[in-house]
């Protein structure tokens, strides 16, 4: 704290004797280093965010077993059990009846499912 | 057709931008006053052109001409005339078109300002605003091309994102939040001139103050706006959510606040120089920083614009910005001395410094909240996201202590104030706090609703206090009504006026938040049809739902019946509705609102629709919130109080402020 009082008092009397700006290069140098410093290391921690996709967001449940409900089916009467389904590769599509881009896809899903069917893929 | 046009026009305008940076810097450094006079002629050419490139799109989007991709996916036949103007800028592309449009608005204002009394830092500024200019136009030349066409026209285009076509405040946030940040850019110019040529007198701050305050009163606005859409439109019963892009949009705000006081500072009294320097050259900054998190894909948020590849070149701009700025004040900090040093901490300046020190303090507790995902995952690899509370407990206390000095601030006098007086001036303001806090105490409030609201009055009463004040003095020395005594009194001083009249927005605005902040209340409810449920000191009666479609979009709305439980009366009808639209898979809802009064306790009834099963039973959403309406009316006051402060006043031999102390720091004032 005090070398810095110092420091500053030194230029001051500098001043008064020489203003000339371009005599003391590198006390100036060391200002500007002190300055940009900082504001390289924040450039470079916002080029971290480059090239990521800030919408991805890995879940916590990849890896886990599916959380296991029983709904009532609409195509027959009884529920479906999704622990009843344990090992097989299950599809799960969440829709709605006014959703227009649901019933685009559904042609899609049916698609999909009449070709792997015989494989065991059940899509629900 | 509209393709070659804009893209030509663009093109034009970018050789434009490089020859009127060259010449401005050739013509400064020979002095020929002819060379400068053609880089002025080069600012209003480009900003022609550019208006020429925004026309071709509006062009295009008007006629449906689906050829280009940025019509074809932004815009629709059934997409209404409005909206389809409005598509210009609601994406990326084209609102750099529309961004392109303003800095080339605001540098032929430049040019047109100077046409005759030219600063020695004219040229220069002109120079960097060039530059900046060449910057956005490439931008919009190489790496996005708002003028890109398909192969193969297709039939139809995709419509507008469906929540950016749901309601007219999209005519007007994005515009006015666009003038404001762009606006920041003309301080900035001419502070880096100042610091080119060496002459980094006060004369570039003085230059530049109206457009300082006009780029601040347009913030202003559009972050207000942007508040009241988010309300009006999300449904979700607030206006704010700390979300990524909404707080880089507020950074230059407090950043350019704190620059809009500290330069008074510098004014009145030499000093800080390199802090004023600093305050600019951050304010600016931030503006490029909340394009590089907005556009560059950085951060995940609402309005981030997706698939942008843009991010490196923001960043190289943003590099060069802070390290060319900051690097030109250290380089020339042996002639940025203090001229005085702070005589007392109870006087005006150390007010101000007080006020600069927690406005940064806000700016980096933002940016920090801001950035911290991005600094969470550079050194752990792990998703984080900051929220509100982190935002409303650390912005919260630092927010009221401001407030506090904002009301001291105008009482305290330049350089030292006697205590004494300073008490004297207290004794209204501390009566209006102890009687509000007394009644609020009285009346059951809680702890932070009496030391919020206590605070609100004494700033308001020392504030309203300072104008009669000034008012009186008018009325004793020339004898005059009430009425012209404040005209007098306004015009003698219309920066003090204006910017008392922003803080009693600001206060309005202050106890608008707080107030629904604390007192608001909602619940999700579900009612069948012809059921009445009770909710929130309120009975919702449901009746019924009505289907009305339009060309772009089918509406449901949902017919709702807010009763006084009391009597059973109709307080308000709400119709909150849901809108479908075929591009989205998701329905957009549309809240309806019965705005809050002073009739009414102002407050504000809020309903919106979550589902409907049929006709039979439907979801809503019901919020009772107080006093949001203050907001928007302390936003409309702040705006008010901005332009008084920046009206032109005609530079007299018996100035007004000829009449003021320091009289002889002054003479160089001509804005």
């Amino acid at each position: 704290m005090s070398a810095g009082v110092d420091e500053s008092n030194e230029v001051r009397a500098d001043e008064a004797v020489e203003p000339d700006d371009s005599t003391r290069p590198r006390h100036r140098w060391r200002t500007g280093a002190l300055v940009l410093a900082p504001l390289v290391l924040f450039a470079l921690l916002l080029a971290t965010g480059l090239g990521r996709d800030p919408r991805e967001l890995p879940s916590e449940l990849i890896g886990q077993p599916a959380p296991t409900f029983a709904l009532p089916r609409l195509d027959a009467g009884g529920t479906i059990d999704l622990g009843d389904l344990h090992g097989q590769v299950v599809v799960v599509n969440f829709w709605a009846s006014w959703c227009v881009p649901c019933r685009e896809e559904h042609d899609a899903l049916a698609a999909a499912w009449a070709r792997y069917r015989e494989r065991g893929v059940v899509v629900l | 057709m509209p393709a070659l046009v804009g893209t030509l026009a663009l093109a034009l305008a970018l050789a434009l931008a490089v020859y009127g940076a060259t010449a401005a810097i050739v013509g400064a450094r020979t002095g020929r006053p002819r060379v400068v006079e053609s880089a002025r002629t080069a600012a209003y050419s480009l900003f022609a052109l550019v208006v020429v490139a925004n026309l071709a799109m509006l062009a295009a989007l008007l006629a449906n001409d689906f050829s280009l991709r940025y019509v074809a996916s932004n815009s629709s036949r059934a997409t209404p005339t409005f909206f389809k103007m409005l598509a210009l800028w609601s994406a990326d592309e084209g609102s750099l078109l529309l961004w392109n449009l303003v800095l080339g608005g605001y540098l032929a204002a430049v040019a047109f300002r100077f046409r005759h009394r030219r600063p020695e830092t004219f040229p220069w500024a002109l120079a960097v605003m060039f530059c900046i200019s060449a910057f956005y136009l490439i931008l919009v030349l190489g790496p996005t091309t708002p003028f890109a066409t398909l192969a193969t026209a297709p039939p139809d285009g995709r419509g507008p994102l469906p929540l950016l076509q749901n309601h007219p405040l999209m005519a007007v946030h994005p515009p006015f939040l666009y003038l404001g940040f762009i606006g920041f850019t003309v301080p900035f110019a001419f502070a880096i001139a100042a610091l080119i040529t060496g002459r980094v007198s006060d004369a570039w701050m003085r230059i530049t103050r109206r457009w300082t305050i006009s780029a601040w009163i347009f913030l202003t606005i559009g972050l207000v706006l942007g508040a009241l859409w988010s309300y009006s439109v999300l449904g979700w019963g607030g206006y704010w959510a700390w979300d990524p892009v909404e707080n880089v949009a507020l950074l230059p705000w407090l950043m350019g606040t704190a620059f809009l006081h500290s330069v008074m500072v510098q004014e009145r009294r030499g000093m800080l120089k390199v802090w004023n320097l600093s305050l600019i050259v951050g304010t600016f900054a931030l503006t490029v920083l909340g394009t590089f998190l907005t556009r560059g894909s950085i951060l995940a948020s609402v309005h981030a614009f997706a698939e942008s590849i843009v991010g490196p070149l923001y960043l190289a701009f943003l590099t060069l910005v802070l390290l060319g700025g900051f690097g030109m004040i250290a380089w020339r900090r042996e002639s940025l001395r203090a001229e005085a040093t702070f005589d007392t901490p109870l006087s005006r300046e150390s007010v101000f410094l007080g006020n600069n020190v927690l406005l940064l303090v806000l700016t980096f507790t933002v940016l920090v909240g801001t950035i911290y995902p991005l600094l969470a995952e550079a050194v752990t690899g792990g998703k984080v996201s900051v929220g509100s509370p982190f935002f409303n407990r650390n912005t919260a206390p630092v927010a009221l202590l401001l407030l506090f000095l904002m009301g001291i601030g105008p009482l305290l006098p330049w350089r030292a104030a006697s205590p004494s007086a300073v008490l004297r001036r207290l004794q209204v303001p501390m009566w209006a706090a102890a009687v509000t806090a007394a009644l609020l105490a009285l009346t059951g409030a809680g702890v932070v609703a009496v030391i919020v609201f206590g605070l609100a009055a004494f700033v308001a009463a020392a504030t309203v206090a300072e104008m009669v004040r000034g008012v009186q003095a008018q009325r004793r020395a020339h004898g005059i009504s009430v009425g012209s005594a404040i005209g007098a009194a306004v015009a003698r001083n219309h920066r003090l006026y204006g910017g008392l009249v922003v803080h009693l927005g600001l206060i309005v605005a202050v106890v608008g938040v707080s107030w629904a902040a604390l007192a608001d209340r909602s619940s999700e409810v579900t009612i069948a049809r012809g059921e009445i449920v009770h909710a929130e000191g309120y009975d919702l009666r449901y009746d019924g739902l009505t289907t009305r479609e339009e060309p772009q979009r089918r509406v449901l709305v949902a017919e709702l019946a807010v009763l006084d439980p009391e009597t059973g009366d109709e307080v308000v009808h709400l119709q909150p509705s849901l809108n479908l639209y075929p591009s989205a898979s998701e329905p957009i809802g549309t809240p309806s609102i019965r705005t809050g009064t002073p009739f009414n306790g102002m407050v504000d009834l809020y309903a919106s629709l979550v589902t409907v099963e049929n006709d039979t039973r439907a979801s809503f959403r019901f919020f009772v919130s107080p006093g949001i309406g203050l907001l928007w009316l302390g936003g409309a006051v702040m705006a008010l109080g901005g332009i008084v402060a920046a009206w032109p006043t005609r530079p007299r031999a018996a100035s007004p402020r000829g009449l003021e102390p320091l009289a002889e720091r002054r003479e160089e004032v001509t804005v």
